[in-house]
């Protein structure tokens, strides 16, 4: 089996035939839904939101269809269904770049991370070697903004590489050679061009997508060095700077900010002029992404704990299956609050 | 100073190439310019250079945007710094800021679609406008391959702008797409200035083959007997990838990909790979090679056979920008002779579609599930025959959907014959090159030494045995490291 059908059975048992594949795709783009953002906090593939650009979209998207066509699962009403599959969730958890993409910092930031430190690495190098004219690597013009002020911290540039050059070894120094070759060969210098990952895919005769996960992998490991040793990385946690783990979509910003003002949901409702179920979509958004947002407003403690004894027993995170045991007063609002405050480590 | 001075003191060349100093002292001169010079003849310094030398904006208009941001790029790594483009990648508080600081700017690239901007419009009649540069002007005139509706709108902003000296640049052009150039520009006076298309120093062959096996075969002989970078131009993207992998399978191992669908990382890396030498095989599609200016180009493959002659001309152009013994070489198969046929009738919308969308553009329905090309060639010839039915009830649509379908169909009519005309240079017994110059209103007047297969030139004369270095610089990651950051 290839490592993008064993990925694309992993997650279809992690979302446990309870969603379609065009709302696993939309985790694995990174939508800024709330029901997206929540999916992926519920099912536990926390780590594989907004993990992957088009083009390898497309290719599970292709994988699945083949996939359905040699009967590992059947799509039933748009739903995934694995037919009884023995499919081992340690062939994927067991990997090293599974258990280094630690989410943490989002897929997002970390690819701004990439786009940052990718510029730096070819600015510094052709400091160093006096070279003033070259194709800069990277045309996203906020990173060239934030590189050009980046560089005004050094009174000499000609050192820079120096820096980045001992930062980046000792956070490598962690890793298995195999990674970071993978990671080293694509940085782009003044005397050489990085290599695309379907190059280092060739050379090393893997998967593009699996050169590509590593590659994430690896860039996880050193945002994660640079954020818990801070003493350590002064020069890369520059590049750091203004990332937040912000994951909320706009609209939920808003929401959560009138929620700190003191506003009620039909208050915030009738201001926004959005319908109250939207602003509940909202607030389950934000108890997913901030982990110690008061919920005592919308829910008290018994209600709390028979939704979780109902969880339990229905041994299923549908929301119908869950309701079907619960008083009448009990919405599904207040389900979603309880699933959304314990996440999915706490089910299994 | 003198005009070879100038040159190099802005780009460095010691001398012009061909047809380049004519045109810039006709410019000089304040007369309006038409002009065809080859590819790889640099066209960029004919209206760069000039924009040093008088007071005022030069204002480029480009078709592609992709080449426009390339083209901007490339002058701000030589420390242009009064250089912009206006398209539509910038949101509007960037081109706000563009038209604020336009006394700044001495060069602006800009898309014809934004020249129905009347803001930018009111702007541009404030400002002196040294030259207005029209880059790939061909697609101006519907005899031109590549005509583009946008471009007609060229001529009413230049009459608005108050005539200010015209450049209109094409590599490819024949006696009618130089007149209707010229007509639709509104030109009284102007200079015309041709060079020959004969690229001489690029040597013609075609090779025809039974089968993929046999013809792969012999593309990867070539490949391993030539010396220097090669192009290898491919009608799809799946073709590239697999040419890639059958090379590298082959031990051509400085060898890559490109198309218009990778990533925009992938593709700046490759790019800058084959220009820095990293990469000597190239199989790409037709994407590859705009604003690609690598001058030892020894070799470029038409794997498969391009629907019109002013492309093939175009691609087999970058070739031997260095003046050096360079060659040009189709490979073909029976069943290639479909291919352009295929695309050319997918690329128009069928008589019962063309009613469908006008119906949901009349109505402003959604037109999502329809073809983007379709749509839009549809919503052109719209514009234009909307003003001659009043009613738009069934009965209109019908007669409208008759009138663009006969517009079409010349249009398909008028390609199908662009395609018999390359296939008739595949197919000829005579000279090559005699065929090329001929598809331009040219004639051949003098016989080459080295010209073509048919003139007896033999390729295997000039494969090389080269010394494909295969050894991978098995480095560590703690080398790559250093070789990379220092
Ligand atoms: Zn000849």
């Amino acid at each position: 089996m290839t490592l993008v059908e064993r990925l694309c059975i992993y997650l279809a048992k992690k979302i446990n035939s309870e969603r379609t594949i065009s709302g696993l795709i939309h985790i694995l783009k990174g939508k800024k839904s709330a029901q997206s953002i929540q999916d992926s906090n519920v099912y536990g593939i926390q780590q594989f939101y907004s993990l992957f650009p088009s083009n390898y979209i497309e290719l599970i998207e292709k994988t699945y269809k083949t996939l359905e066509k040699n009967n590992i699962f059947r799509i039933d009403d748009n739903f995934i269904i694995l037919n009884n599959c023995n499919f081992n969730n340690n062939l994927i958890e067991d990997e090293l770049w599974y258990k280094l993409l630690t989410n943490k910092l989002s897929n997002e930031n970390a690819i701004i991370f990439w786009r940052r430190l990718n510029l730096l690495i070819q600015v510094s190098s052709n400091y160093f070697n006096g070279v003033n004219q070259y194709y800069p690597v990277c045309n996203d013009k906020p990173t060239q903004k934030f590189i050009k002020k980046f560089l005004t911290y050094f009174n000499n540039k000609s050192d820079i590489s120096n820096y980045l050059y001992n930062e980046i070894k000792t956070s490598l120094n962690d890793l298995p050679d195999s990674y970071n070759i993978i990671f080293v060969k694509k940085l782009t210098g003044s005397k050489v061009y990085g290599e695309s990952l379907y190059q280092i895919a060739s050379d090393l005769k893997k998967e593009e997508i699996e050169v590509y996960l590593i590659f994430m992998s690896v860039l996880h490991h050193i945002m994660d060095s640079c954020s818990t040793h801070k003493d350590s990385f002064p020069v890369l946690n520059l590049l750091l700077k203004d990332l937040s783990i912000q994951k909320l979509s706009k609209s939920s910003c808003e929401t959560k900010a009138m929620l700190c003002k003191g506003f009620g949901i039909d208050m915030i409702s009738k201001v926004r002029k959005l319908k109250t179920n939207t602003i509940e979509d909202h607030i389950v958004e934000i108890v997913h992404q901030d982990k110690d947002f008061d919920i005592d407003k919308f829910i008290d403690r018994n209600t709390s704990h028979k939704i979780s004894v109902a969880i339990k027993n229905a041994n299923s995170l549908k929301l119908r299956e869950i309701k079907k045991n619960l008083p009448d007063e009990i919405s599904y609002f207040q389900i979603r609050l309880v699933l959304a405050r314990k996440e999915e480590s706490t089910w299994n | 100073m003198e005009l070879k001075d100038q040159l190099y003191k802005y780009f460095g060349y010691e001398i012009f190439r061909e047809g380049q100093e004519d045109v810039i002292k006709a410019i000089l001169s304040k007369k309006n310019v038409v002009t065809q010079l080859p590819t790889g003849t640099g066209k960029s310094v004919c209206f760069l250079l000039p924009g040093y030398m008088i007071e005022g904006l030069v204002l480029i208009v480009s078709p592609l945007l992709s080449l426009m941001e390339d083209q901007v790029q490339q002058l701000v790594v030589k420390g242009e710094k009064r250089v912009a483009a206006f398209n539509s990648f910038r949101t509007e508080s960037e081109k706000r800021k563009i038209l604020e600081n336009l006394q700044n700017i001495k060069f602006l690239y800009v898309s014809p679609e934004v020249l129905q901007s009347n803001y930018l419009i009111e702007k541009l009649k404030s400002t002196k406008i040294a030259l207005v540069a029209i880059d790939e002007a061909h697609c101006i005139s519907q005899w031109g391959h590549d005509f583009r509706t946008d471009y007609l709108k060229l001529g009413p902003v230049i009459k608005v702008l108050k005539y200010p000296p015209v450049l209109a640049l094409t590599a490819t052009a024949n006696n009618n797409v130089m007149n209707d150039i010229i007509s639709k520009l509104e030109l009284m006076e102007y200079e015309t200035i041709i060079q020959t298309v004969n690229r001489k120093n690029i040597l013609l062959f075609n090779e025809t083959f039974n089968t993929t096996v046999e013809k792969n075969e012999r593309l990867l002989q070539i490949v391993s007997k030539t010396n220097g970078p090669i192009l290898i131009y491919c009608m799809s993207r799946d073709t590239t990838k697999n040419l890639y992998e059958y090379l590298r399978d082959n031990n051509i191992i400085k060898c890559a990909y490109y198309h218009g669908g990778l990533d925009t990382e992938t593709r700046i890396l490759i790019q800058q790979q084959f220009m820095n030498s990293q990469i000597r095989v190239m199989c790409c599609t037709s994407a590859f090679g705009m604003g690609i200016n690598k001058e030892n180009v020894r070799l470029v493959i038409h794997y498969h056979i391009p629907s019109q002659i002013e492309s093939y001309v175009q691609e087999i152009g970058r070739a031997g920008r260095d003046g050096n013994l360079s060659f040009a070489i189709t490979l073909t198969q029976p069943n290639d002779f479909n291919l352009p046929y295929k695309i050319l009738k997918n690329e128009f919308p069928s008589r019962e579609e063309i009613k469908v969308i006008i119906n949901n553009l009349l109505n402003e329905q959604s037109t999502q599930n329809i073809s983007e090309v379709h749509v839009r060639v549809i919503s052109y010839y719209l514009e234009i025959e909307k003003e001659n039915f009043v009613n738009l009830d069934e009965k209109d649509i019908d007669f409208m959907a008759d009138a663009i379908y006969n517009k079409i169909k010349t249009r398909i009519k008028y390609k199908e014959n662009k395609i018999n005309q390359m296939f008739s240079y595949i197919s000829t017994q005579q000279c090559r090159r005699a065929k090329v110059l001929e598809a331009f209103d040219e004639q051949l007047l003098i016989k080459q030494q080295h010209c073509c297969d048919n003139c007896g030139s033999i390729l295997e004369d000039y494969f090389e045995n080269i010394d494909i270095n295969n050894n991978l610089n098995n480095l560590n990651w703690e080398e790559e490291l250093t070789l990379r950051l220092f």
